[in-house]
C-alpha cells in the first residue's frame, strides 16, 4: 500500500538523509556537530475488507494523519526524533523482526476481524511482539466492542496473546482530533513500551 | 486573435509524453504524479501515483490504440516481474492501468474484471502548440475502472484452521 517509493515527496526526506552517502562526495558533504536523528518507525497491518465503508476512516487518511499527530506530539519531548508509519506486506512477514509493537487497523466487520486475526497470527511467529488493534467502520459502539471482543477472544484462545484494544476512530469530523490524539498518546506509549530497539539513526545534516 | 485549431495526425512520442505529464490531474485526478526516481520505462509508459497514492502505469499513443494497450499489459508485465525489485529500490509495481488513445482498444473488454481501464484522448494543434482532448470513455468499451487505494481490500489466503474458522464465522 504505502511502499516509500509511492509516497508523497515531504515524506522521502529521511530515507533520503539514509541513503545520501550513496550519492554525496564525502570530501565536500557538509557535517555538523548535531545529534543524530532517530527516526521510528511502527509498522501497520491494514486488515481492510472490501466492505470498508466510504463513511470510514480510510487506511491512507489514517497513515498520515497518525504520522503528523505522532510527530507533533513528540517534537516537545525530542526534537531530533521522527516518526514514519509503514504498511506491513503480509507476504514479508519475516522483515520487521525488531519491532515489538505493531498497529493492526482493521474494518469493523467480520471479514476484517478475519483479515486482522490472520495477519496477527503470522506476524506472532516474533516472541513478545504486541499488536494493538484500531477498528473503524462500525455503525455502532455495540458493534465494534463485538468485533474487538471477538478478535481478542480468538487471539487469547488460539495464539496466547493478549490484544491491546485501540478502540474505534470514525471518520475525521468534530471529534477526530481528539480521538486522534487520544490515539497518538497511547500509540507512542505502547510503543515506547514495547519497541525499546525499535529506533534507526541517521546523521542530521 | 484567431484561434488555428486542427487535429494532429503525428506527434513526436516526447511531445505526446509532456501532454500526458501536463495533464495527469485531468487524467487521474487532482494530486496525480509521476513516481520520483522511475527510470523511464518505455517511450509510451509512464508510472504514477493517482489521487489515492495508488501507483499508476499510463500507456498512451496518439495514433493505435492497439499498440497502446499492448505496450501497457507488455510494461505491466514486466514491472510486476520478480526482476523488477532487483532493479528498482523501494519498488512497488503499479496495480492499474490507464490506456490514452483515440479509440477504443480492440480486447479491451476481455479485461473487464481487471483494473485496466482507458480514456479517449485526441492531439490538436493550437496555434501551433499541441494541445490534448481528453473524452472520458463510453460505458460500454471501458474495463472495469482501476479501485482506489483506499476501496482495495486486503486480500490474504486463508491460514485459519477448523476452530479458527468456527470462532471467526460470526461475531
Amino acid at each position: 500500500m504505502h511502499n516509500p517509493a509511492w509516497r508523497p515527496a515531504q515524506l522521502h526526506t529521511e530515507r533520503l538523509a539514509s541513503i545520501q552517502h550513496h550519492f554525496i562526495d564525502e570530501s565536500t558533504a557538509v557535517r555538523n556537530s548535531e545529534k543524530p536523528r532517530v527516526i521510528h518507525t511502527l509498522p501497520i497491518h491494514m486488515a481492510v475488507a472490501a466492505g470498508h465503508p466510504d463513511n470510514a476512516l480510510q487506511p491512507h487518511y489514517l497513515v498520515n494523519a497518525l504520522t503528523r499527530q505522532l510527530n507533533v506530539q513528540t517534537s516537545s519531548i525530542a526534537a531530533l526524533s521522527s516518526w514514519q508509519l509503514e504498511a506491513i506486506p503480509l507476504e514479508h512477514r519475516a522483515t520487521y523482526t525488531n519491532q515489538g509493537f505493531i498497529l493492526v487497523f482493521a474494518t469493523a466487520d467480520i471479514e476484517g476481524v478475519r483479515l486482522a486475526y490472520t495477519g496477527i497470527k503470522r506476524l506472532s511467529s516474533t516472541p513478545s511482539r504486541q499488536f494493538g488493534v484500531l477498528f473503524s467502520g462500525a455503525r455502532d459502539a455495540e458493534f465494534a466492542r463485538r468485533c474487538q471482543e471477538r478478535l481478542a477472544s480468538g487471539a487469547k484462545q488460539f495464539l496466547g496473546i493478549h490484544l491491546h484494544e485501540l478502540g474505534h476512530l470514525s471518520a475525521p469530523g468534530p471529534d477526530f482530533s481528539a480521538d486522534l490524539a487520544r490515539l497518538a498518546v497511547e500509540v507512542h506509549r505502547l510503543c515506547k513500551t514495547h519497541s525499546i530497539h525499535n529506533q534507526a539513526e541517521v546523521v542530521h545534516t | 486573435m484567431t484561434l488555428q485549431i486542427h487535429a494532429v495526425a503525428e506527434i513526436d512520442s516526447s511531445d505526446l509524453r509532456n501532454l500526458v505529464v501536463d495533464n495527469l490531474g485531468a487524467l487521474l485526478g487532482e494530486g496525480a504524479r509521476l513516481v520520483e526516481n522511475m527510470p523511464q520505462i518505455d517511450d509510451c509508459c509512464i508510472a504514477t501515483s493517482d489521487t489515492y497514492d495508488g501507483p499508476m502505469l499510463l500507456s498512451f499513443d496518439a495514433v493505435d490504440p492497439q499498440r497502446a494497450l499492448l505496450t501497457g499489459l507488455a510494461r505491466m508485465d514486466q514491472l510486476n516481474s520478480e526482476m523488477a525489485p532487483l532493479f528498482l529500490q523501494d519498488y512497488h509495481p503499479p496495480t492499474g492501468l490507464l490506456v490514452l488513445a483515440p479509440a477504443a482498444p480492440p480486447g479491451l473488454s476481455l479485461f473487464r474484471s481487471c483494473p485496466i481501464s482507458w480514456q479517449h484522448i485526441q492531439v490538436l494543434s493550437v496555434n501551433g502548440e499541441f494541445g490534448m482532448v481528453i473524452t472520458p470513455a463510453d460505458e460500454k468499451t471501458t474495463a472495469a475502472e482501476p479501485i482506489p487505494l483506499e476501496r482495495r481490500p486486503t486480500i490474504v489466503e486463508s491460514v485459519l484452521n477448523p476452530e479458527e474458522e468456527q470462532h471467526f464465522s460470526q461475531l
